[in-house]
């Protein structure tokens, strides 16, 4: 599981140098100064998931399972809030600034998109977990469902602040 | 001790029933090792094909055998197929088929994962493959330089057809490098410590991680590139802000540690191979396992070799000049230790022994070929020209076709029961050698004359006549030497039956029958050196029957460094899931193709109910 964060971060990894590559031979870049409100609010929603879930990980340890149950949901529905003000923001700037615009919208929208994919797949790994039947680590390890839909969430976001 | 209970019990467990659903739904490291090696061949001998086709055109000036059009898709499809679905995926088949084996482990860490690695495999070939039956195969040779391959210079499908078989290809990739890693690092069998581990287990292990750092990049090039063919955006387009050099730098920065990944595990072979033969074991264990490492993490620092005439800026590139001398000390001292493994030892001159020391000669006449070409002045004057084409087959079929060549003699016998004839083996090497060479060492001298790669003809004035009717000719010299080799695998159906260790090898792949039972060695074994076959190991002492793990489908999981026993790894049974969630992919590659986005959005729907469905706890099999 840690193998397939690495190379899914080393994806990010590789926008990102797209995204200073393409940066370094333009006159100013990003090309108009970008608002943060939005970013903001996205951010710490994405960071205060990351808290909840992990939360709730120590809970299931400690054989809570109710209140993992609990955090998994609340964390789907900041997962989806998170989607939600992207959503808004996209209508928003789109309006201004398409990926059809120039290589700095095109870098732009891509970069946010695959992450928006990446926080949708996250809630639908959550989901999963949400339904097993068994959310704890004790009868079968090494399968730890909740421990990797955790790991994932948690590394990505720590990267992605 | 391991009695005829523990047997029946094991094969109770790890029998795959014998209809069309077990043939589907099989997990078992063997029969996926055998469809990769397989289906891998078939591309090689279609890469072949073309590259037949390419020469013929070539043989003389003027010639049009082939349209420019038809020569571009066609030189494009022999390089990808070799490269992508040919040289790795060959390697993946002897990783699959021999790792749990050595390594003394009854499967891989993720059976499941590994069918999915091979379907996904194959979904991709024939994904690609479906272009040229629409005559629009890709055609902007395999490293598919922007601008040509924009929308605007390449309107049809073609270029659509590379970055999308490209990105299903390297879930193929990824999801076994991932599998590699954690089998190779976690159940190796108890006692089998790092430096008492196979070689070949180093270069998968470097390769797997090499895999996972380089092919994202690949992953975002190809997005780019769709994007910007189908999408209407801007990443490559310099009249919007975008750099045609972007798609260099992320397509080399992967494209160079893949060359690395295409030789590492062939080399790993022959550092399996020739102590065998050599009767001895081999010299320097420690040093090549250290330069296999290096040269996949130093593999990683120069990409832009592949960029020198691009412009960059002089202190960059000197850079990677230099690293690029320093990663030919890394292949060097391996060699070393090979030839010292040789001298030092009494070669048996088998029909694999000859394939391995083919390797050798070759390999190093392209390593020097490619350490000339690193140093930049002398790569301003032979970059784009068939030198360059010289060099990359020198390394290319000298460190992978001939391993594999070498590692089809050595293993085919533990793998079908049945030996290869000796004498037919001899014949196919020296006819593959003598039209390799006749083929490829020209090309220096046509390439130092200024003969450019890429072209689909060239003047009678040039003076390169001579030269390209000689390689030509050598083609057909190599195929000769390739089909004798074909005749040999017929015959060996019903060649003399091999029994477990015809070569008596040192290590534990030979200790099981051949064909290995489907549940590998009866006992997992105690090891206590690297060369256990020759050495000795503890695979009876086992009065309580423990290591027989024979009450459920598990392996053994030993610490990283030491391999001390720490508990035991569950293995997956055979299931369609794996089958299933390639098909969905491919669904939504084929839509993605033809821009059906709803349908593409409901094969994903579809791709990830079935994932779900694989990760969903179910009942274990049980022995009686």
């Amino acid at each position: 599981m840690t193998m397939f964060i690495a190379t899914e971060a080393t994806l990010f990894v590789c926008l990102f140098f797209a995204y200073y590559y393409l940066g370094h031979l333009a006159p100013a870049w990003p090309p108009e100064p970008p608002e943060w409100h939005f970013a903001a609010a996205m951010l710490a929603v994405l960071l205060a998931s990351s808290a909840v879930l992990h939360w709730g990980e120590r809970r299931a340890e400690r054989r809570l399972v109710s209140q993992a149950r609990a955090s998994v949901m609340v964390t789907v529905a900041m997962g989806v809030a998170f989607l939600g003000l992207q959503t808004v923001e996209y209508r928003h700037h789109l309006e201004r600034l398409r990926p059809s615009s120039n290589a700095y919208g095109s870098i732009l929208y891509t970069i946010t998109s695959v992450h928006a994919v990446h926080v949708a797949l996250g809630v639908l790994m959550l989901l999963f977990v949400a339904a097993l039947p068994d959310i704890t680590d004790a009868p079968k390890p090494p399968h730890r469902p909740l421990h990797n839909v955790a790991i994932i969430g948690i590394s990505s976001t720590r990267c992605g602040s | 001790m391991p009695t005829e209970a523990t047997r029946r019990r094991l094969l109770q467990l790890w029998e795959r029933p014998q209809s069309v659903w077990g043939w589907l739904a099989t997990v078992d490291h063997k029969e996926i090792g055998k469809r990769y090696l397989v289906t891998a061949f078939a591309f090689l001998v279609v890469g072949g094909v073309e590259a037949i086709l390419i020469r013929t055109q070539l043989a003389r000036p003027d010639q049009v055998v082939l349209s420019p059009e038809a020569y571009n898709q066609i030189f494009t499809m022999h390089g990808i197929t070799m490269i992508f679905w040919y040289a790795s995926p060959i390697l993946s088949g002897f990783a699959n088929y021999l790792i749990p084996l050595m390594g003394g482990m009854r499967d891989m860490a993720y059976p499941r994962l590994n069918a999915f690695s091979y379907w996904t495999f194959l979904a991709s070939g024939l994904f690609v493959y479906t272009s040229p039956i629409l005559g629009q195969a890709p055609h902007g040779g395999w490293f598919a330089y922007v601008p040509y391959t924009n929308p605007v210079y390449s309107p049809g499908l073609n270029m659509d057809f590379y970055a999308l078989a490209l990105l299903f290809l390297t879930i193929s990739t990824t999801a076994g490098a991932i599998n590699f890693i954690t089998t190779i690092l976690r159940l190796r069998a108890p006692g089998m410590s790092i430096a008492r581990m196979p070689l070949f287990f180093f270069s998968s292990l470097t390769v797997s991680a090499s895999i996972l750092f380089a092919l994202p990049a690949l992953t975002v090039a190809c997005v780019f590139l769709e994007l910007d063919r189908q999408w209407g955006t801007h990443f490559f387009d310099t009249t919007h802000g975008g750099s045609a050099l972007l798609w260099q730098q992320l397509f080399w920065f992967f494209g160079h540690p893949w060359v690395y990944v295409i030789f590492l595990p062939a080399t790993g072979m022959v550092s399996m191979i020739l102590p065998t033969f050599a009767r001895r074991p081999i010299v320097g264990y420690a040093f090549v396992a250290f330069s296999t490492v290096l040269t996949g993490l130093v593999g990683f620092g120069v990409w832009i070799h592949h960029m020198f005439a691009t412009g960059e800026p002089q202190m960059a590139m000197s850079f990677f000049s230099a690293a690029s001398m320093t990663i030919a000390i890394f292949s060097t001292v391996q060699v070393f230790a090979w030839v010292a493994t040789l001298v030092e030892g009494t070669p048996v001159l088998t029909a694999a022994m000859l394939y391995a020391v083919g390797f050798l000669v070759i390999f190093v006449v392209g390593g020097l070929s490619g350490v000339a070409t690193a140093v930049i002045p002398l790569d301003w004057q032979l970059t784009d020209t068939y030198f360059v084409v010289a060099h990359l087959h020198y390394v290319l079929v000298g460190a992978n076709v001939f391993p594999v060549f070498a590692a089809f003699y050595y293993w085919l016998p533990k793998i079908t029961g049945r030996m290869l004839s000796e004498r037919l083996g001899r014949w196919s090497f020296w006819v593959m050698f003598a039209g390799f060479n006749l083929t490829f060492f020209p090309m220096h001298i046509a390439g130092m004359l200024g003969m450019p790669r890429r072209i689909y003809t060239y003047s009678s004035a040039s003076g390169w006549g001579g030269w390209n009717l000689t390689e030509t000719a050598g083609t057909y010299l190599l195929t000769a030497g390739i089909l004798i080799s074909l005749v040999a695998l017929v015959r060996s159906l019903r060649g003399p039956a091999a029994g477990a260790d015809p070569w008596q090898a040192p290590t534990l792949e030979w200790h099981t029958s051949s064909p290995p039972a489907v549940y590998g060695d009866l006992v997992v074994p105690l090891v206590s050196t690297g060369l256990p076959l020759w050495d000795e190991f503890d695979e009876e002492r086992d009065p309580r029957g423990d290591r027989a793990l024979d009450d459920q489908r598990a392996g053994v999981v030993t610490s990283v460094l030491d391999a001390e026993p720490l508990g035991i790894a569950k293995m997956a049974d055979d299931t369609l899931t794996p089958l299933l969630l390639a098909a969905g992919l491919t669904v939504v590659f084929g839509a993605l193709l033809v821009k059906a986005m709803w349908i593409a959005l409901l094969a994903l729907a579809f791709s990830l109910a079935v994932a779900a469905a694989w990760l969903w706890p179910e009942p274990e099999r049980r022995a009686a």
